[in-house]
C-alpha cells in the first residue's frame, strides 16, 4: 500500500524535473536540479525560476485541481463517467472567464480589477452550469447515462457562448479567451501559481474531513443515510467543493478536457477504492497527466505549440467514448 | 411509560402526490422482534423508513423515548437506530470488511483511523453473521446469502439497539431465510435489541415474531402480539385469499397456508 501510494508521488516528482528541463533549449537534469537548489548559473535560474517553474508548477496545480473535482464528483453522483468537463462545470467556468475578461478589461488590454477574482468568476460560470445540470438531471440520477448526456448538452451551450463572447467582445481579448477554449499553461505567471495555490491550501482541510462522509457515499443513499450520514449537506458540500475546484483550474490554466475523467480512475486501479488513499494519488495522478501532456504540446510540433488541453482530450476522449459505451451496453 | 420506545403517531406519507399512509400511530416494544406484514404497496417500508427517518412524514410526529426524531443528529440517532434497506447497494469491489466497516460511521471522528471498539464491534458482526472467513473477500466472491449476511452484519456494526430490516430474507433460499431470521431472534434474546422486520413470508413471522404489525393500504389493521394480532380472518381479509392456520404436533404457534 505504501509503495501504491508513494510511486505515483514519485513519478510525478521525476516528470517535473523532466518538464523543467525540456524548453527551446533543453537543459541536462543535472543543471535543472542545481538552479533549483540555487547552486546553477545565473542565466540557468533565470530560465527555471521565471519561465519554466510557473508554467510545470501551473500544470501540476491545475491537473491536480480537476483530478480531485472528478473524483469528487463520481463520487457523489456514484457515475464513473461523471467528470467537469462532461457535466459542463469547465465550460460553465470558461463562460465564466470569457465574461470576467469582456466585462472588466480596458482599451489598454489590462484588467481594470485585480486578477485574484477570476477564479470567483470562474466558480459562478461553474456554479450557474452545474445547477443547469442538476435541475434537469433531478429526476434521472439513478440513470447514469442520462446525467451524462444532460452535462454534454449543457457543456455545448456553455461552449456555444464562450464562442459568441469571443466573437462579440473586443478583439485584442479574443486571443487570450481562445486560451480557455483549448486549455493551455504557456502563459503562466508566479501570480497564478500563487492563487491556485492558495485555493488549494484552503481546501486542503476541508477534504480531509470529508474523506468519511465521500467513504460513505459508497453506500447507496439509503444505506448511507441510515449509518448517521448527513445526506443532503454532504452532498451540497461535495458539490460545491468540486465546482470551486474546476473554476479554480480552469481560471488559469482553462478548459483542460478529461482530466478529472481519466485521473480518479487511474487512481483508483492503484489503491482502490478508500478516499483516505484516493485523495492522495488521484491529484497526483492529474498533475502527472496535465504535466505529461504538456511536454507533448510543447516537443510534438516544435518550435509550435499545442494547446495542452487537446492533448488530454486526445487520450481522455477515446477512453470516455469506452466507458460511454459500456455503461449504455449495461443498460 | 408511554414516552418510553419508539413511537409513531398520527404519521401521513405521500410520494409525489400519492398518498401512502393514512393517520398511522404504531409503538414498537423494546426488547422484542416485531414483524411488519402486508401486500405489496400496503406502506410497510415507508413506514420502517420513517421510523429511521429516512423519510419525513408529510403528517404527524415519531419520537425515540419522547425525543422528536427529526431532533436528533445524524449521527447520535444512527447510534440508537440501525436500518437495512430494501435493496443496499455498493461497489462490489469492496471487501466484506471495509462494508461492514461502514456500519461504523456514526461511532468515528473525522480523522482518525477504526478504533479498538470498532475493531472489535466488526469482527463481532462478522461473527455472528458467520462471515469472518469471507471478511478480505470482495463482495462479488459472495453468494446471494452471504451478500445478504454482509449488508446485516454492516447493519449490525452500527452497535444501535434498535435494529430496522426491510425484507431482509428477500433472494434467499429456505434455509438462509430461516437462518437469518434466528439471526435476528438471537439479538433480541442473547443482546437485548429490538428488532422490527418487514417480512413477506408469513411463516417466518408465525415461527420468529413477537409482536406483529399487520398493514392494509397505507392503514394499520392489526398492531399486536402475534396471537392476537394474526387471525385466519384477518389474513384472508387483507390478502383477499382464503387463507387458513395448520398445526404441527411439536409447535405451539401454527404454520399459514394460501389456498
Amino acid at each position: 500500500m505504501i509503495l501504491r501510494l508513494s510511486a505515483p508521488l514519485i513519478f510525478l516528482g521525476f516528470l517535473a524535473i523532466l518538464a523543467t528541463g525540456i524548453g527551446s533549449s533543453w537543459m541536462p537534469l543535472d543543471r535543472v536540479v542545481a538552479a533549483l537548489f540555487g547552486q546553477g548559473t545565473r542565466t540557468d535560474e533565470i530560465i527555471i525560476w521565471t519561465l519554466r517553474m510557473p508554467r510545470v508548477l501551473l500544470a501540476m496545480l491545475a491537473g491536480a485541481a480537476l483530478a480531485l473535482a472528478g473524483l469528487l464528483l463520481q463520487h457523489v453522483v456514484r457515475n464513473p463517467i461523471a467528470s467537469p468537463s462532461v457535466l459542463g462545470l469547465v465550460d460553465g467556468a470558461a463562460v465564466g472567464v470569457v465574461l470576467f475578461l469582456m466585462l472588466f478589461s480596458n482599451e489598454a488590454n489590462a484588467l481594470v480589477v485585480s486578477v485574484h477574482w477570476l477564479p470567483l468568476a470562474a466558480t459562478l460560470g461553474a456554479l450557474s452550469f452545474a445547477a443547469l445540470v442538476a435541475l434537469v438531471a433531478a429526476r434521472d440520477l439513478m440513470q447514469p447515462a442520462r446525467l451524462i448526456l444532460y452535462g454534454i448538452a449543457a457543456a455545448a451551450l456553455a461552449k456555444a457562448l464562450v464562442t459568441v463572447l469571443i466573437v462579440l467582445g473586443p478583439v485584442y481579448r479574443a486571443g487570450q479567451s481562445l486560451i480557455w477554449l483549448a486549455g493551455s499553461v504557456h502563459a503562466a505567471h508566479w501570480d497564478d501559481v500563487a492563487i491556485l495555490t492558495c485555493v488549494l491550501v484552503v481546501l486542503t482541510p476541508v477534504l480531509a474531513a470529508m474523506a468519511r462522509p465521500l467513504d460513505q457515499l459508497l453506500l447507496d443513499d439509503q444505506s448511507a443515510g441510515a449509518t448517521g450520514l448527513a445526506l443532503n449537506y454532504t452532498k451540497v458540500a461535495v458539490l460545491g467543493l468540486s465546482v470551486i475546484l474546476t473554476a479554480a483550474a480552469v481560471s488559469f490554466a482553462g478548459g483542460l478536457a478529461f482530466v478529472g475523467l481519466l485521473a480518479p480512475h487511474i487512481a483508483r486501479a492503484l489503491v482502490g477504492l478508500r478516499m483516505g488513499a484516493l485523495l492522495i494519488v488521484t491529484p497526483a495522478v492529474g498533475a502527472a497527466i496535465v504535466l505529461g501532456a504538456d511536454i507533448f504540446a510543447r516537443t510534438m510540433a516544435a518550435p509550435l505549440e499545442l494547446p495542452t488541453g487537446a492533448i488530454t482530450a486526445l487520450v481522455g476522449a477515446p477512453y470516455f467514448f469506452w466507458l460511454l459505451i459500456k455503461e449504455v451496453r449495461r443498460d | 411509560m408511554t414516552n418510553q420506545g419508539l413511537t409513531i403517531k398520527d404519521v401521513s406519507f405521500a410520494y409525489a402526490g400519492t398518498p401512502v399512509l393514512h393517520d398511522v400511530s404504531a409503538t414498537f416494544a423494546k426488547g422484542r422482534l416485531t414483524a411488519i406484514c402486508g401486500p405489496n404497496g400496503c406502506g410497510k417500508s415507508t413506514l420502517l423508513n420513517i421510523a429511521a427517518a429516512q423519510l419525513t412524514p408529510s403528517r404527524g410526529a415519531v419520537h425515540l423515548d419522547g425525543q422528536p426524531l427529526a431532533q436528533i443528529p445524524p449521527k447520535s440517532r444512527a447510534k440508537q437506530i440501525a436500518m437495512l434497506p430494501q435493496s443496499p447497494h455498493v461497489p462490489s469491489e469492496l471487501k466484506v470488511r471495509d462494508l461492514v466497516g461502514l456500519g461504523r460511521y456514526a461511532h468515528r471522528t473525522a480523522l482518525s483511523g477504526l478504533s479498538v471498539d470498532d475493531h472489535d464491534a466488526i469482527d463481532a458482526a462478522l461473527k455472528s453473521t458467520k462471515l469472518d472467513a469471507y471478511a478480505h473477500r470482495p463482495i462479488a466472491a459472495l453468494s446471494g446469502g452471504q451478500k445478504q449476511r454482509a449488508w446485516i452484519s454492516m447493519t449490525l456494526a452500527q452497535s444501535a439497539p434498535w435494529v430496522l430490516l426491510d425484507e431482509p430474507t428477500n433472494h434467499l433460499d429456505v434455509t438462509h431465510a430461516v437462518e437469518t431470521i434466528e439471526l435476528l431472534w438471537d439479538l433480541v434474546q442473547a443482546e437485548n435489541r429490538t428488532v422490527v422486520v418487514v417480512l413477506h413470508d408469513l411463516n417466518l413471522m408465525a415461527r420468529f415474531a413477537d409482536d406483529v404489525i399487520l398493514m392494509d393500504q397505507g392503514r394499520i389493521i392489526a398492531q399486536n402480539t402475534f396471537a392476537e394480532a394474526v387471525t385466519e380472518k384477518r389474513l384472508s381479509a387483507i390478502y383477499k385469499r382464503s387463507i387458513s392456520f395448520g398445526h404441527l404436533n411439536n409447535r405451539e404457534r401454527p404454520f399459514i397456508v394460501v389456498d
